[in-house]
């Protein structure tokens, strides 16, 4: 699963687009919301149960959530589902 | 290197995106940017954006941000200080007499009042055609020429950005459309049958037989409009690439005669445009190749910057045994030599040519060396540095090598050449304009 440190580093056309004023380019369905799990650094660590952070090598202001090791898609999603109540709403504020 | 991507192989994923971006800014300005058109976009999007560069990502996000100009909706960045909100016209132009078009692009989001909305319009379609972005540019001349309807230029931009981004089907219909109004202005006849010449070159040899004929009636009435209102027309480079388009339609079309008589004119009427001396140079190689020779000289006086009247005259001496004129010629054309197939041919040359004027040994083989280090796989550079270290073996003087005579250069290839900086010629004939 791709995720971003910041609302900034998303792709444009997932910011939504009330968002303009901080990310002029946004593009994204001002239907979405934007979620964040957490606060610690956006480096290499477990963040959940057998799910690890791995930022991107090849692209700053980008990263992965993969499993700690390799396993069964299903075993891969039920861990992501199980975060599901660590998520938060994380928008900064719309003037 | 303007693109983003690589030089030899810019990104289709790029392009996609771009096309996609101004998908959704159509779709937002119509209020359906949350609909499921709008989301099904993003689901392309998404599926292209892993595969974009970070430079690729850094412009198209620029591109984003810009395309909200078109409905009027820009927001423009907050710069820190009023200080350096002051100095952004001057930095802008700085940026763009510099030729660093993504800083324009750039410092135009902090500032896009710096001038009237078609005029930053017109700034912007310039940018991201200078980058090789043709159909961002072509956004932005549309944008321009909407806001300013009776500017001269601005349509005539964007058709033309859409023949250089390979848009035949769209720029085709717009140049009939052009020629076919009579309020068109010439600078945009001009530029329609400039459109209509590069767009018969990818269809059909039937099919295009009749766009070389509307380019001729199209370059015909566009010098016809040449009022005290219209003097657009006749700056030089617009002029004469109009009339050179049209030389070119005949030759296409068999006209030999008609395109011959197009040509003296044009050279008449414009004898500093070491283009149209190349071109007709080129017309008479098989025909006149005196006369060939003639002009290509006369490119090479009137200070062209192509390799080719260098490379089409160094032959022709070469194959006439005129060797000092090769060494003057080969040096000089290896100034302006593109690739380095043609610096080798031009190394052979001055290796044949100095071997053939008794140059002491190492200098011929040092410049035999060169022109197989820059094209190895030039079977006749090798069969010429070969046949050179045989005679110098055998003991005999490097004169008396049985040098392979060279074969032409591509005429083809100028043509390619030629035609495809013609449009960029037009683009700065039009920048005057504007």
């Amino acid at each position: 699963m791709s995720v971003a440190p910041r609302l900034e580093d998303l792709p444009m056309h997932r910011v939504p687009v009330r968002f303009r004023r901080i990310v002029p380019d946004a593009r994204g369905n001002d239907g979405d919301r934007i979620w964040g799990h957490g606060d610690g650094a956006f480096v290499a660590c477990s963040v959940a149960k057998g799910l690890v952070l791995r930022p991107d090598e090849k692209r700053s202001g980008h990263g992965f959530v993969e499993p700690e090791s390799t396993v069964p898609l299903q075993r891969y999603e039920e861990d992501l589902a199980a975060t599901a109540r660590e998520w938060s709403i994380d928008e900064p504020p719309v003037d | 290197m303007s693109h983003p991507s690589t030089e030899s192989s810019p990104s289709s994923h790029y392009f996609r995106f771009q096309e996609l971006l101004k998908k959704l800014q159509d779709l937002m300005a119509a209020g359906e940017g949350d609909s499921l058109a709008g989301d099904s976009v993003r689901d392309e999007m998404d599926a292209l954006w892993p595969h974009l560069t970070e430079d690729e990502g850094r412009r198209l996000r620029g591109l984003s941000a810009d395309l909200y100009a078109l409905s009027g909706e820009e927001i423009p960045r907050t710069t820190t200080s009023q200080k350096t909100r002051d100095e952004l016209p001057l930095r802008i132009k700085q940026a763009f007499e510099g030729e660093r078009f993504d800083e324009v692009l750039e410092l135009l989001r902090f500032h896009p009042e710096f001038l009237p909305r078609h005029a930053v319009a017109y700034l912007r379609g310039r940018c991201w055609l200078e980058l090789d972005d043709f159909l961002p540019a072509a956004w932005f001349f549309d944008l321009a020429a909407s806001l300013e309807p009776g500017h001269p230029s601005y349509a005539a931009m964007a058709l033309n950005a859409l023949s250089m981004g390979g848009r035949y089907d769209e720029a085709v219909a717009r140049a009939h459309r052009a020629a076919a109004d009579s309020s068109s202005s010439s600078v945009l006849l001009m530029t329609a049958a400039q459109a209509l010449f590069t767009a018969a070159k990818h269809i059909s040899e039937e099919k295009a037989r009749t766009l070389y004929e509307r380019v001729i009636e199209t370059v015909t009435a566009a010098l016809a409009h040449q009022g005290p209102t219209d003097r657009l027309v006749n700056l030089p480079g617009l002029r004469s690439a109009g009339r050179l388009c049209r030389a070119m339609a005949h030759e296409r079309l068999g006209n030999v005669s008609e395109a011959g008589r197009e040509y003296d004119a044009l050279l008449k009427d414009d004898p500093t445009d070491t283009r149209s001396w190349l071109i007709a140079g080129l017309f008479d190689l098989g025909r006149d190749p005196r006369r060939a020779d003639e002009r290509f000289e006369r490119a090479i006086r009137g200070g062209t910057s192509s390799p080719w009247p260098y490379l089409f005259l160094g032959h022709s001496r070469l194959l006439a045994r005129d060797y000092k004129r090769v060494v003057e010629l080969a040096q000089y054309g290896l100034n302006f030599a593109q690739t380095n197939s043609e610096r080798a041919i031009l190394f052979e040359w001055l290796g044949i040519a100095q071997a053939e004027l008794s140059a002491p040994v190492d200098l011929v083989r040092y410049l035999f060396d060169a022109a197989v280090t820059l094209d190895p796989v030039n079977m006749n550079i090798r069969r010429n540095r070969e046949a050179f270290e045989q005679a110098i073996g055998a003991g005999a003087l490097a004169s008396s090598a049985a040098f392979a005579p060279p074969p032409m250069p591509d005429i083809d290839q100028a043509r390619e050449a030629v035609e495809a900086q013609q449009a960029r010629s037009s683009v700065a004939a039009m920048g005057l304009a504007a």
